[in-house]
């Protein structure tokens, strides 16, 4: 691969100092599965996406590592493994949205080095995009290729432009339980509420969070969900098992619902937009309605807004039914128990 | 529209990354050595150990945490060493498979290591290594690990030879032995072989006789492989698929330092100007027209493979882009050959073959089934990155490479080069990351690096990428083919009419060459034409085909060429039939068998061609693969099972077959047969050594010649050896490993040589037994590693003492061409149960059942695993594995391994796996070689099943979710 230099600051003043001096040729690095050993290495650049020469390792940075988690809530460092966050027993027990997605994500080995940021920070899915020799728009090109191409996999939601997906499967999870972004930078550190932090190609195409070149997500902190909250998380691969293989589409359900009646809540979809895409159709069409009965009607409001493309009606079809699916089974697992001081 | 548009691949701004590469000091440990190391940035662990270090404890499949086969746990977790950058493992600790042992041999060996070989959790062994690491760093977890623990541990490491199932077996047969505590790891007294004592070792299950290099470090892959002052290519390829080369400009390149040398086609020195390696379309080192994407445009040698990677993204090349043909279906309807060459034409439309008078059958027929189905570009996906090593001692290049043609190579290589053949020494090492068929047409990546090698004097390593492995290697045609069949009321097949279009890319079926040399053409198409005429009988047959030239990927064969579509297009009309006439799927097959006749010629159509008696083996092989699936008990009507809401039961049997060893791909029966020679010699000190230029990938070649030196001998399989590689500089040409005819070659040439010895031992045995047994020499037999007096096994010597004082070895030889004939067909029959979930697509397989009849089993273990390689290879590609091709631009979209999605260890079902056998005159011990038999079946037996669950019938390959809810979605 080609070369870079690579800096390994002990402090998060330390990193965000680095990012600052080598501004859009300086890329955070934790476990560098898709920046190094897929980004990188696949040479994905462009006018709008120089090779980054300049790579900050906040893996060993110590304020970026460790779950903390009780009755205030949980603060996870991004630089938490995905392997931590999959065996943590508060997680699973509390926001086992998060532990659910956390564990089916790639594959063992990457779950061992890769993060909780750099999951959240991966590149998107589309197959263009990641093939070096189609200089697409996403790269700062002129054209999608996606719009006349194999459109299978793309987006069937938000697109504009530019149909990619995004991956994580951990930042629909984030966004249903109403998580925060901690970011800091030499200017100082900001919270951003999930609900705001992801950028869709509308508002910019060359990003897809609302970071600036400086700035660097230092932890994730999640409210305690409240009473009688459901919780729970699926995806749908082209291949039968969750492995190694990204979501065709995945859904995270998170819903304070008492006597089998919608009180609040958020569904967010996965796979099928260039964001974690939040269903406020059908939550709309769930609010202050029995969930099983309301349910087939209130999915079928996904129908409305979505603009499949010419390969990818059937993930349309796809989210329905895991939406379904999905709701239903937290339903049936019950309300998650509330945190406490004694641990899980 | 051919658009004048120029190009620059160079990316100006990050001139000189090289420049900014940071060095790194870390201390780390590996397998219980401290290294105190500088190391660049961008070297990952996996380079670390291998380039750096030359420690072979981890295999490489892919250098995009994709595959799993690089595998090394640190700090107790397994993770993937391509992934991991050295500069950030300070203080860390890694273990391989080195790590694991205790001390050399056998004995030496962790449970992990020891289980995977004696469980046969393997073939070709390079996902190994990677398994024992992930598996260990699970027992060390998990140490009572269930199997669904096991396979979901294990799920990120893909295995392509489809020893899934044998590998959780010995995980969780290592991990009893550990918690029993009854594992023999450093004990002294550990046994020196897993080879059995006894020469009666046909039809049993004998392990791999070279597995101790696949469960550690010893086994010498090639591209685990360095050599002394040795340079790295790498290679800038065309991202057009059609363009011409105007301009290139290296000069930035060659001044980078750690370049040695860049080469293209405006400096390639003269003698090599003038090679064409082959065509049309011709193929030259470099070509000044580009026909396909990833065509070689510049390579460049450098100090490092990282060196070269930043001298690549400082060349320009100006490319004047043409007008590409990509898709098969219009250049089908161009209507003069060649009439333009260079843009997609039809190459070959076969005369069609006929026999007797298929358009009036069909008109009288009772029904006629008509069926459209279509198949994709596929890869094999061996999982070791094609490798070779060059090196010139004086006039003569020796090369290492990862090869299943060790012979075939030489010949190539020497021809590129201009050179006699005697002259060009190729040494396969008998560890390859095996081929399935991909190692077979490769052209320009096997010839540079030996031209770069001889302009800088260096020996020089190449390593294709994942990425280029897709690009450059042939691949399975993209197909689409018209069945008519005629089937009377009572279900007898009255007449078939096939016809097929074949997208060869680059490259019609077999290598214009290797096609001219046996006067043919149109092999691809053809390659499906026996599958129809052989299992079973129509009194009319018609067959067509058009090849089509495009601008995609050169097509060629993966596990067989033509037996995939042909069987896929057979056995869904056949089904459709079988539902037409309302007539049991089986029942219909059985009463239409081929099992005896003639069978025409393919080039001709004249019949009889070749006459053949085949009772039994089909006919067999369907009533017990109807046995073990309980087809009476299963089968219902198609929609008629829900098992779960929304999910439906389907089942469905079919028949299959393969030509192994026999006539290859359509050649005529003049065509010369490939040679076949070995040589044996028994030591004084009653070792049998066995040479045979049979070469190894990972099917168990090399075990099996020593199985037949044994029990041919008489001597003991423990006291038999056999060098794991191949060298043009020693061995003879016995064929290549393709074509599924090293058992039939190179084993007969092994029996013979070993015949040979035995002879010459009974001979020197002759006079002692006459002494002291009062035997005469016709008495004498030689059994276990004894010569005794027939029907006296009391009266007997053992080998030993009659070699024992010899000067020289007793030797054999065997060198001759052996004619070949239609009799080494292996057939068999697959069934499976499957669950279709219709709102999600999704198709689970419940249970698959392959049976087989090879005339005899050899070595019950290697062909056991060959039927399930097979399987799970089909499985990818019945499935979910198709290489994609952007209809714009020619470009490939999944040309990587987590796109393409081969099956991994959890979507790998059960497969029973049994034979029938019905011994043949035509292989060693009435065996014919299995061959591909077991791959072709899959893709037909899931769509007849899915039919059975659902009611619709899928006619293109793969069985995607969307296809599924597509079909579906039309039903309602």
């Amino acid at each position: 691969m080609r070369g870079f230099q690579l800096h390994e600051p002990d402090t998060v003043a330390g990193a965000v100092e680095l990012l600052a001096t080598h501004g859009t040729r300086a890329r955070p690095l934790a476990g560098g599965t898709d920046l190094v050993a897929g980004i990188m290495r696949d040479q994905v650049i462009g006018k709008g996406m120089p090779y980054p020469t300049h790579l900050v390792d906040v893996g060993a940075v110590p304020e970026m590592v460790g779950i903390r988690a009780g009755p205030e809530g949980a603060v996870i460092g991004a630089a938490t493994t995905l392997v931590d966050i999959a065996e943590s027993a508060a997680v699973r027990r509390w926001w086992p949205v998060l532990g659910e997605a956390a564990r089916e994500v790639a594959t063992s080995e990457i779950r061992a080095i890769g993060t909780l940021g750099g999951n959240l920070h991966q590149r998107p899915r589309c197959w263009f995009f990641r093939a070096k020799d189609f200089d697409c728009i996403k790269k700062g090109g002129d054209l999608c290729f996606a719009v006349k191409g194999d459109n299978r996999y793309n987006a069937i939601l938000g697109g504009h432009l530019c149909f990619i997906v995004h991956p994580s499967d951990l930042a629909t999870t984030l966004v249903a339980l109403g998580a925060q972004a901690r970011v800091a930078s030499t200017g100082g550190d900001r919270s951003v509420w999930f609900d705001d932090y992801f950028l869709g190609p509308a508002q910019d195409l060359l990003r897809e969070t609302v970071l600036r070149p400086d700035e660097l997500l230092v932890e994730v902190v999640i409210p305690v969900p409240a009473p009688n909250t459901h919780q729970a998380w699926e995806k749908i691969n082209e291949k039968d098992a969750a492995t190694w293989d990204f979501a065709l589409a995945s859904v995270a359900a998170v819903m304070t619902i008492v006597d089998g009646v919608w009180q609040s809540g958020r569904i967010v979809l996965g796979g099928v937009a260039p964001i974690p895409f939040r269903a406020a159709v059908v939550e709309d069409a769930l609010a202050g309605n029995d969930v099983r009965v309301a349910l087939p009607e209130a999915v079928a409001e996904i129908r409305k807004i979505a603009r499949p493309m010419r390969d990818n009606v059937y993930k349309l079809e796809l989210v329905e039914y895991l939406i379904e699916r999905v709701v239903i089974a937290a339903l049936e697992r019950g309300p998650v128990p509330v945190p406490t001081a004694e641990g899980p | 529209m051919s658009e004048p548009a120029t190009t620059s691949r160079a990316d100006p701004a990050d001139a000189d990354s090289a420049s900014t590469t940071s060095t790194h000091r870390v201390a780390l440990n590996i397998d219980d050595t401290d290294y105190e190391l500088v190391v660049e940035s961008r070297e990952s662990l996996w380079e670390t150990m291998v380039y750096r270090l030359g420690l072979t404890g981890a295999n490489m499949g892919c250098d995009r945490a994709q595959c799993g086969v690089c595998n090394v746990v640190i700090d107790g977790r397994s993770v993937n060493s391509c992934a991991v950058l050295t500069a950030r493992l300070g203080g860390k600790t890694v273990v391989t498979v080195t790590g694991l042992r205790t001390g050399p041999g056998i004995g030496g060996l962790h449970p992990l290591q020891r289980a995977f070989w004696e469980e046969g959790a393997f073939q070709c062994g390079i996902c190994t290594k990677g398994f024992i690491m992930t598996s260990f760093a699970l027992l060390q977890r998990n140490p009572h690990a269930t199997d669904d623990e096991i396979r979901n541990a294990l799920s990120g490491i893909l295995c392509r030879c489809g020893e899934q199932a044998r590998i959780v077996k010995a995980v969780r047969r290592a991990s009893e032995e550990l918690a029993a505590g009854t594992a023999d790891q450093g004990q002294a007294a550990g046994p020196t072989t897993l080879m059995p004592a006894t020469s009666e070792v046909l039809g049993t299950r004998v392990r791999r006789i070279h597995g101790m290099g696949s469960v550690t470090e010893e086994g010498m892959y090639v591209s685990l492989m360095k050599l002394p002052d040795m340079v790295y290519v790498r290679t800038l390829r065309s991202p057009y698929s059609r363009a011409r080369v105007l301009r290139i400009d290296a000069s930035r390149a060659e001044q980078l330092t750690g370049v040695v040398h860049v080469l293209h086609r405006f400096n390639l020195p003269d003698p090599y100007r003038t090679v064409s390696i082959e065509g049309p379309p011709e193929r030259r080192l470099f070509n000044e027209e580009i026909v396909q994407v990833g065509m070689p445009v510049v390579v460049v040698a450098a100090e490092s493979e990282h060196i070269a990677d930043d001298a690549l993204a400082l060349i320009e090349v100006e490319y004047e882009a043409l007008e590409p043909a990509l898709d098969h279906l219009t250049a089908a309807t161009a209507s003069k050959q060649w009439e333009n060459p260079l843009s997609g034409t039809v190459r070959t439309v076969i005369p069609p073959v006929a026999v007797g008078e298929t358009d009036r059958a069909l008109a009288e027929s009772d029904f006629v089934v008509e069926n459209t189905t279509t198949t994709p570009f596929a890869q094999h996906v061996p999982l070791e990155l094609r490798t070779g090593l060059y090196f010139w001692e004086g006039d003569t290049l020796i090369t290492y490479q990862t090869t299943h043609r060790t012979f075939d190579v030489r010949r190539e290589l020497a021809k590129w080069l201009l050179l006699p053949e005697d002259r060009v020494r190729v040494i396969q090492t008998g560890f390859m990351g095996s081929s399935y068929g991909s190692a077979d047409q490769l052209v320009e990546e096997l010839v540079l690096p030996a031209v770069m090698a001889k302009i800088i004097g260096r020996p020089v390593r190449s390593m294709l990428s994942r990425e280029e492995s897709f690009l450059t290697s042939a691949h399975r045609g993209r197909t689409r083919t018209h069945v008519k069949l005629g089937v009377s009321s009572e279900g007898v097949f009255e007449g078939v009419a096939v016809d097929v279009l074949y997208d060869g890319g680059t490259n019609a079926g077999l290598p214009a060459s290797a096609a001219a040399s046996r006067g043919l053409t149109g092999v691809g198409a053809m390659g499906a034409w026996y599958v129809f005429q052989i299992l079973y009988s129509y009194p009319h047959q018609k067959y067509e085909g058009t090849e089509v030239w495009t601008n995609n990927f050169r097509a060629g064969p993966m596990r067989g060429v033509g037996r995939h579509f042909g069987l896929f297009a057979l056995e869904t009309t056949i089904e459709k039939a079988a539902y037409a006439t309302g007539i049991d799927p089986l029942q219909l097959r059985l009463k239409n068998l081929n099992e005896s006749g003639a069978v025409f010629d393919e080039v001709t159509g004249a019949a009889p061609g070749q006459p053949f008696c085949r009772p039994g083996g089909q006919r067999a092989s369907l009533s017990r693969a109807a046995e073990i699936i309980d087809w009476k008990g299963q089968w219902h009507p198609p929609g008629a099972r829900e098992v779960r809401p929304g999910v439906f039961h389907g089942i469905a049997i079919v028949s299959t077959i393969d030509r192994g060893g026999g006539k290859q791909g359509g050649a005529p029966p003049s065509a010369p047969p490939p040679p076949s020679s070995a040589q044996v010699a028994l030591h004084p000190d009653g070792t049998l050594e066995v040479f045979s230029g049979s070469t190894e990938v990972g099917a168990g070649q090399r075990t099996l010649m020593a199985m037949i030196a044994a029990q041919t001998s008489g001597i003991t399989l423990d006291a038999v050896e056999i060098a794991p590689g191949v060298d043009t500089g020693i061995n003879t040409n016995t064929g290549p490993s393709n074509s599924s005819l090293q058992t039939n070659v190179a084993g007969w040439a092994v029996l013979e040589a070993s015949e040979a010895v035995k002879q010459q031992l009974l001979a020197r045995a002759a006079t002692r037994f006459r002494t002291e047994f009062g035997a005469d020499a016709t008495q004498l037999e030689v059994r276990d590693g004894w010569v005794f007096v027939r029907g006296r096994e009391d009266s007997r010597i053992s080998v030993k003492d009659v070699v024992a004082g010899l000067d020289d070895p007793l030797t054999g030889t065997s060198d001759r061409r052996r004619a070949l004939t239609f009799e080494s067909v292996a057939v068999g029959a697959h069934a499976v149960e499957v669950e279709v979930n219709t709102r999600t697509g999704t198709i689970r397989v419940l249970r698959y059942v392959a049976v087989h009849d090879v005339g005899r089993v050899l070595n019950r273990l290697a062909l056991e695993q060959q039927v399930e390689g097979g399987v799970v290879m089909g499985l990818g590609g019945a499935l979910y594995e198709e290489l994609l091709v952007d209809d714009q631009t020619g470009l490939p979209l999944n040309a990587n391994i987590l796109d393409y999605k081969p099956p991994s260890i959890l979507e790998v079902p059960p497969i029973d796996v049994d034979f029938v056998e019905f011994p043949q005159d035509f292989g060693p011990y009435g065996a014919v070689a299995i061959g591909q038999a077991s791959t072709p079946p899959v893709g037909p037996v899931l769509a007849n099943a899915v039919h059975n669950a659902v009611g619709v019938w899928l006619t293109d390959l793969p069985l995607s979710r969307s296809r599924v809810m597509a079909a579906l979605g039309s039903e309602q």
